[in-house]
């Protein structure tokens, strides 16, 4: 039994068994077509838990990426808008994601405030930053063809480029966490703080860097998305943090920091992708619960994705008993 | 200085908040020496150890290697200086292979396309080859920590110092949570170590172990010094008396 020592074998073999679901319900499921549009997707998840993954790899979360989400578009957009050239206006904003990570990770490992209060408290503060700038409206993607070809709007052979930047993000982080220095000290830190520490491993510039790390991505998610649906709002990014946690918790990434997995994370957004896209596709265009509603079914998504997380959940934990038990034997 | 001491903390004093973990303790290490520190819970043996690895730095007082004063303001500047601290914890990452744990803070890297990338490959070759002269078997390098027995993790500790090529080794509580069996296996790595011409400080409260394999024993009591004896020349008993502060006169 080899196969149970694969760590990511629960949501890879999760993935198949969905798809195949969705596919005999509906045919159209695993042409590249529409499967592409599960990637587009899985992306505006998959691009911030890649970082996410690092950050919960070295024992720490940021609930504020939701808002980041909103905020660095908005800057970006406002910047346009009061005459900057969009490129300088681009940087402007990714600065503004930098100094948010760095912001939460002075929080966290100099102020010695757990990450779940801290960046609790940073996910009103930035939307509340978001809301003023848009005065509680929304700002539109700058008309610049160039800019919204490359930052959500292209494609490239039928792939938006949204999962290009995604597949882009996915592999860099990949041999971040797993072929640099940084990687193995994000893993000892979260593992065992204290012996990282001891073995000279600066532990907390390595959560710092991984809280930029997530803060930036959240923002470079933020601007492809609201370049694809062309306008920004303060709230848009409202429950994504939820969501990412969820897919990188899934993938097989450990809550409490130690172990974690960017392929796990990766195939854990295209399987909520997957569930978003069958729901929709499978069902009826509006559900009825006998007779009491008629809903859409895009509504019942978050309910799908919530069984997901924790039907995979106990997949991971009866997993790792298995492997424990394995070990003992 | 050819016959400088390997090390002499001199005065070292140390407190945190209201209490004096160390008052103005001596403390000294010869070459090719195992040194025995001994106390009872509190006594400031840890401190003294965190003061000499680079965790703390004393209040007051100074560290001499060979003869030159030198400052510690982290472990890194300690284990720069050939001083190796194997802590009670281990300080092994449970989640980490057993070679990344041995090259942890010290990665083996490689250029690719500009890029340094740990060379993986490469910290496994030097893993096996560091525990290769160490009697407790481990298996794979790949492992991850969280497998191995107590006894293996401390060969793993003490594979990383002998591959480092340190010239003294901390050791704090090396025993504790030991078998027999592990507990002489690694009291033997203790010897082998000497016989490798390196020098060793062992914290324990085991003081049969620290008979069997220490050169000379330290005393501490509430901070303080209380005690230094060429192990041949003591007993147990005389030692366990000092530890406890009682007055051996009357006997």
């Amino acid at each position: 039994m080899k196969i149970l020592s694969i760590r990511e074998i629960g949501i890879i073999v999760a993935t198949i068994v969905l798809a195949l679901a969705f596919q005999m319900l509906n045919p159209v499921f695993l042409t590249f077509g529409f499967f592409v549009i599960v990637l587009a997707f899985a992306s505006r998840v998959g691009i911030v838990a890649s970082g996410m993954t690092l950050l919960m790899g070295s024992g720490e979360f940021d609930l504020s990426i939701g808002s980041v989400f909103a905020l660095i578009p908005t800057i970006a957009f406002l910047l346009f808008e009061s005459g900057v050239n969009i490129w300088i206006a681009l940087a402007g904003a990714f600065g503004a994601s930098i100094l948010c990570g760095l912001f939460n990770g002075f929080i966290v490992v100099r102020m010695r405030i757990p990450s779940f209060i801290s960046t609790l408290g940073m996910m009103f503060a930035y939307e509340t930053i978001a809301l003023i700038l848009t005065a509680g409206g929304s700002k539109e993607s700058p008309p610049v063809a160039s800019f919204q070809w490359i930052f959500g709007r292209g494609e490239a052979y039928g792939v938006p480029v949204l999962v290009i930047w995604w597949l882009a993000v996915t592999a860099a982080c990949y041999v971040l966490l797993g072929k640099t220095k940084h990687g193995n000290w994000s893993l000892a830190t979260g593992g065992n703080r204290e012996a990282a520490r001891a073995m000279g491993v600066n532990t907390g510039a390595v959560k710092v860097k991984n809280f930029i790390l997530t803060s930036a991505l959240a923002g470079l998610a933020g601007t492809l998305y609201s370049t694809r649906m062309n306008a920004v709002y303060a709230i848009f990014g409202q429950g994504l943090e939820l969501t990412v946690i969820g897919a990188v918790a899934i993938g097989g990434t450990s809550l409490f920091g130690g172990s974690a997995t960017i392929l796990g994370t990766a195939i854990a957004s295209v399987l909520l992708g997957m569930v978003y896209l069958g729901l929709v596709t499978v069902l009826p265009s509006t559900v009825s619960f006998g007779g009491i509603a008629n809903i859409p079914p895009m509504y019942l998504y978050e309910g799908g994705a919530g069984a997901i997380i924790v039907i995979m959940s106990l997949v991971n934990v009866t997993l790792d008993r298995m492997r424990a038990s394995r070990r003992l034997s | 200085m050819s016959n400088a001491r390997l090390l002499e903390m001199v005065g070292i004093t140390k407190s945190f908040g209201p209490v004096t973990a160390l008052q103005n303790a001596n403390f000294h290490a010869d070459h090719k020496e195992i040194v025995g520190l001994v106390g009872d819970n509190g006594a400031g043996k840890s401190t003294l150890i965190k003061i000499l690895s680079g965790v703390h730095r004393p209040d007051k007082g100074d560290i001499f290697l060979e003869g030159t004063r030198v400052h510690f303001s982290s472990p890194n500047d300690s284990r720069a200086m050939g001083i190796e601290t194997i802590y009670q914890d281990l300080a092994l990452v449970e989640d980490l292979r057993i070679y990344r744990n041995l090259f942890l803070a010290r990665e083996i890297t490689k250029s690719y396309l500009g890029m340094r990338l740990l060379d993986d490959k490469k910290m496994r070759k030097e893993s096996e080859r560091a525990m290769e002269g160490l009697r407790i078997p481990i298996g794979s390098v790949n492992q991850v920590v969280r497998t191995l027995s107590g006894g293996q993790r401390q060969c793993v500790a003490v594979a990383r110092s002998i591959y480092f090529d340190s010239k003294l080794f901390a050791m704090d509580e090396p025993t504790a949570a030991l078998g027999v069996a592990e507990s002489h296996e690694v009291l033997d790595l203790i010897k082998d170590l000497k016989k490798r011409g390196k020098s060793c400080i062992v914290i324990t409260h085991n003081l049969h172990h620290i008979f069997s394999v220490c050169d000379r024993i330290t005393v501490l009591r509430k901070g303080q010094v209380v005690g230094d004896y060429v192990t041949k020349d003591t007993s147990v008993e005389e030692v366990e008396g000092v530890i406890l502060g009682k007055e051996m006169r009357e006997f």
